[in-house]
């Protein structure tokens, strides 16, 4: 090489391609702020995957599963925008990975989860994680370490009264469930239920309250004790049972003594399948068996009871009952295809949880915590987009003091009949009449 | 309701103290606490319930099957496993058990899933009898009263036989024994043939009335822990008092005082006696 084609850097020739490179960027940061595309967009999922609540956790990693499919591979015929995308487009068709971490159901797993996911595998946000408990925990943690987290199904109202900037809800909470049920109650003495009359005031005012010995079970007692003052009813029996009970006996006959027209119950899978076992046993009669969806809602408690589970009544927030969207039904034939089971409120919610991070992501262009925060905040998922019986989701400060909360959301009441979930409430919606009063069908 | 609530608790305390039986034999002989004693439990109560589901033989009828699966898995654990670690340090015996629950928990989790299974059907499923005015759940007296039976076979084979006396003597002094001519090695594996067996005995009467999913064992294990050290580690009739007085606190302690004190009743009497008689009700050392 020759001195007269090799010649030094000037310093005008330095001048002109660093302004050359500083004038692109600024075009490209307009455009969309600290994008970091090179490599797949990791969220952390954290569930319970083993212990008591193993089958249900499974059952939502699958729903985020689908979801997370979806968004990477484009796939036909089916009416969700992410579903076209191959990727995030604003984050230039970056792919989304989802790490997935055990909390066993316990807090400090939760916790410690999150603190690793974030810290060393660096995701940019996290979603789960089923329990309220371990949700809280875990969504203290995202806090601190200024990550956005969003929440399935966890339904403790104290998780959008922290006024957190990072936590967002999906789902509905068990203060507005709990009102609902009672709203059913009444609609039970108005004679609103299908192939039910007018049920006498005097008929249905003893309520019984049982609840397991965790958080939300305490939670949950003390909600439907303000609610029935609130409607007129009377307490008569209030039991905290164990998580993972090894016998239920004692409670049921303190039960059946206290001869409730009523039977408000709240159980994880394991002791929602006792707790009915036992009732039968010893032969207590609510006229009106109403469970909270967390453990009843397993498609395990159905095939495990069998005909036991009929003519129970169960919280949900979803039912394949009422499959007029084209997209619900869309994705639930996928989900049968992967889980072997058609979508439940909980697996729905794990699935639109999961589609409210994608969209949130594609709004925001960026995995900068704050601009994914406003993005989350401006977010608005129309109602035929969504596969829930909701009006969308769409995150709000709420009437009741609720930050980041889905505002769009509502439950629905079934009851099992041939092990099929049959939409009770709301009364316009009733896929069936209502079995009343309750009664062991096996 | 008070007759019946404490019947329905010593039935119960029955069932807990079969389970815990085959804890405190290991431990009685071998000074070992065998923690995956839970999921021999678990695994009975999945054999249980595939002959029930498979071939249609009532849980009742599987006892016979379940007591040996129960004792080979025990004799399977000693040759296995515990005879590589029983003269290893401490930690080593007591994690060789501990990570035997973890393998045996995911090896039922990966063999079945996580999936609930309830046996529906039965003799004594769902049967209610009533006597004497009092109401009695057909598995659950079927199961005290099947206990009570293995307790009894327990106690004459270790008290009235030759083989029984050689245990004793084992699990008094080993190595006196050994010198006296016996095969400790054999008798170790006696105790852990005898703690599978009842426990598989416990499994196949569990499956009567409760739920099986890989953590089922988790459910009893913490109780039948209790049990043996409030009995007396390594005494039988300890593990059979002890559980009947755990069923029947239990059920009065959760109808009379408040169901959510039901266990920290039980835990409380625990410590009491820990603090009070160290040894356990029963123990003898």
């Amino acid at each position: 090489m020759t001195g007269q084609g090799r010649r030094g850097v000037t310093r005008r020739d330095f001048l002109k391609a660093s302004s050359g490179l500083v004038a692109g960027g600024a075009v490209l940061s307009v455009g969309a702020p600290a994008v970091r595309a090179a490599g797949p967009v990791r969220l952390g999922a954290l569930l319970p995957l083993s212990g008591s609540l193993a089958s249900t956790g499974d059952l939502l990693k699958r729903a985020m599963e689908l979801a997370v499919e979806l968004v990477n591979t484009p796939t036909p015929g089916v009416d969700l925008k992410f579903a076209k995308w191959a990727g995030i487009p604003s984050l230039g068709g970056a792919k989304v990975e989802v790490i997935w971490g055990d909390t066993r159901a316990q807090p400090a797993v939760g916790a410690d989860l999150a603190t690793r996911m974030i810290a060393d595998q660096k995701v940019v946000g996290l979603i789960g994680a089923f329990n309220s408990d371990v949700t809280a925990a875990a969504s203290t943690v995202a806090e601190r370490m200024k990550t956005p987290m969003i929440n399935e199904a966890s339904s403790s109202p104290a998780l959008t009264k922290r006024g957190l900037k990072y936590f967002f809800r999906v789902s509905p909470h068990e203060q507005t469930f709990v009102n609902e049920a009672f709203l059913f109650l009444e609609g039970l003495k108005q004679g609103k239920a299908q192939g039910v009359g007018a049920i006498p005031k005097d008929k249905l005012e003893r309520v019984a309250i049982a609840t397991e010995t965790t958080e939300i079970g305490r939670l949950l007692a003390e909600l439907y004790q303000q609610a029935a003052a609130k409607y007129g009813y009377r307490v008569v029996a209030t039991i905290r049972f164990k998580l993972g009970s090894p016998d239920l006996t004692s409670e049921m006959k303190e039960l059946k003594a206290s001869n409730p027209d009523v039977l408000l119950t709240l159980a994880g899978i394991s002791d929602a399948i006792l707790l009915t076992k036992t009732m039968k046993r010893e032969g207590v009669a609510p006229k009106v068996y109403y469970m909270d969806n967390y453990g009843a809602s397993d498609p395990n408690y159905v095939r495990t009871l069998g005909r036991d589970a009929d003519h129970i009544v169960l919280r949900s927030v979803f039912s394949d009952k009422l499959l007029g969207k084209p997209v619900t039904q869309q994705v639930n034939e996928l989900y049968k295809k992967k889980a072997s089971v058609p979508l439940t409120d909980l697996s729905a919610r794990a699935f639109s949880a999961m589609q409210a991070w994608l969209e949130v992501l594609n709004r925001a262009g960026s995995t900068e915590p704050d601009v994914i925060v406003k993005a989350a905040e401006g977010l608005t998922i129309p109602k035929d987009e969504t596969i829930m019986p909701w009006d969308g989701i769409n995150f709000v400060t709420t009437e009741f003091g609720d930050t980041h909360q889905n505002g769009l959301g509502r439950g629905l009441i079934l009851q099992y009949q041939n092990g099929q979930g049959e939409v009770m409430w709301p009364f316009e919606l009733a896929t069936a009449k209502l079995v009343y009063p309750f009664g062991f069908a096996g | 309701l008070l007759v019946e609530a404490v019947l329905s608790g010593v039935l119960m305390g029955l069932v807990y103290a079969l389970v815990a039986l085959g804890l405190t034999i290991i431990f009685g002989v071998m000074d070992l606490v065998n923690f995956a004693h839970g999921e021999f439990l678990m695994l009975s109560m999945y054999c249980s319930f595939w002959f029930y589901s498979l071939l249609g033989i009532d849980p009742m009828l599987t006892v016979p099957v379940t007591t040996v699966f129960g004792g080979l898995l025990g004799v399977a654990t000693y040759y296995l496993l515990i005879k590589h670690v029983l003269h290893g340090p401490l930690l080593a015996q007591l994690f060789s058990t501990f990570g035997l629950l973890l393998f045996l928990q995911n090896l039922a989790l990966f063999l079945w899933g996580p999936d609930f299974r309830l046996v529906n059907h039965g003799w004594l499923v769902d049967r209610v009898w009533q006597l004497a005015g009092l109401r009695i759940d057909a598995a659950l007296l079927g199961a005290g009263v099947t206990s009570l039976l293995g307790f009894g076979l327990t106690y004459l084979l270790i008290n009235h036989t030759r083989v029984g006396t050689a245990l004793l003597a084992t699990s008094i002094d080993a190595e006196g024994a050994r010198y006296m001519g016996i095969d400790t090695d054999r008798m170790n594996a006696l105790a852990w043939a005898i703690g599978g067996a009842c426990v598989g005995i416990a499994g196949a009467l569990l499956a009567n009335f409760f739920y099986i999913t890989p953590t089922t064992g988790l459910v009893f294990v913490m109780l039948a822990f209790t049990t043996v050290a409030l009995g007396g580690f390594g005494s039988v009739a300890g593990a059979l008092w002890a559980g009947v007085i755990i069923g029947v606190i239990q059920t009065l302690g959760g109808l009379y005082i408040g169901s959510q004190f039901k266990f920290p009743l039980v835990y409380s009497l625990y410590f009491i006696i820990m603090l009070v008689r160290p040894r356990g009700l029963f123990g003898w050392r």
